[in-house]
């Protein structure tokens, strides 16, 4: 049994990320941990935002989510790649990585049809800078993949 | 708003799995002059009851009225009833049936979709500038069991 907490996107859900590296990293995927609940039918924006402005956009759909899966199931948790067709440049700073819902009328959302963005304390890549009293303080989660130097 | 979901194995379903808790909702609307959505959708087979609390203030030709208090929205298989609860400050701002004077009121209208129930404010007969209200709202929604 698997319990997640999560946020239900209805218009934007933001996370501010602090790379803090001296080192510029090169980013082939960003994999926010997603909860898909009934495949609604909208085009999202995964959008990711730096010191100087937007870095990086691209839409994504819950078809994609499920070809992804390989799956036909309509329910899902996954840490979805939303893959850049060209590596993203990350250098020391602050960042913002923002899901939005279309608001042309596409996505409504109900307790049948949403998606969320999953909360989680412990995460692989990430430390919290802050003290969480609750499950819902907890930061939305997200990995970034990066090209390193010298590895094939 | 939060939602905590158990999967019981694997990382796809193809039923919907177990959404428990319930759901907080949080609104602000400030100098709002027009009926408006507040965008809690309510589904009446998994949510028999809603609990509101509310901040409103309210300018009346100058004057600025200010009350907090509670309603309940509670689903009775037909419809939604909403019941006035406690409440402090000013009288008479917020109802919960067809607003008189200086009242605004909360009502819940199905949405398009059969079942599923969208909570609206009315600015009443004092729709305009010269009554803008500043309402913030807290919606919880209880799961049905």
């Amino acid at each position: 049994v698997t319990t997640l907490v999560c946020q239900t996107l209805v218009t934007e859900l933001s996370q501010e990320i602090v790379y803090s590296l001296s080192e510029r990293v090169h980013v082939g995927a960003f994999l926010p941990y997603l909860y898909m609940h009934g495949a609604p039918v909208a085009d999202f924006t995964f959008s990711l935002t730096g010191p100087n402005g937007l870095v990086f956009s691209k839409t994504f759909t819950c078809a994609e989510i499920k070809t992804a899966l390989g799956t036909t199931d309509n329910y899902a948790h996954v840490f979805y790649p939303i893959v850049p067709a060209n590596p993203v440049q990350i250098e020391s700073g602050t960042y913002t990585a923002t899901l939005t819902a279309p608001q042309d009328g596409t996505y409504t959302v109900n307790d049948t049809n949403f998606l969320a963005w999953i909360q989680q304390h412990e995460d692989l890549q990430a430390s919290l800078d802050y003290e969480t009293t609750s499950d819902e303080e907890n930061p939305f989660t997200i990995r970034f993949k990066s090209y390193k130097e010298g590895v094939l | 708003m939060t939602r905590v979901v158990t999967f019981t194995d694997g990382f796809t379903s193809g039923s919907a799995p177990s959404l428990t808790g319930g759901e907080v909702n949080l609104h602000t609307l400030s100098n709002n002059t027009a009926d408006t959505s507040l965008g809690t959708f309510v589904t009446e087979t998994e949510y028999t009851t809603v609990f509101i609390e509310y901040e409103i203030q309210r300018s009346v030709t100058g004057t600025l009225y200010r009350q907090a208090g509670t309603m309940i929205a509670r689903f009775d298989g037909t419809t939604y009833s909403l019941t006035a609860g406690n409440y402090v400050g000013d009288d008479m701002l917020i109802t919960s049936g067809a607003p008189t004077g200086n009242q605004v009121e909360l009502y819940l209208a199905e949405s398009g979709t059969s079942g599923i129930w969208l909570l609206f404010y009315s600015t009443g007969d004092l729709a305009g500038t010269s009554h803008a209200c500043t309402v913030k709202l807290s919606t919880t929604k209880i799961r049905a069991s």
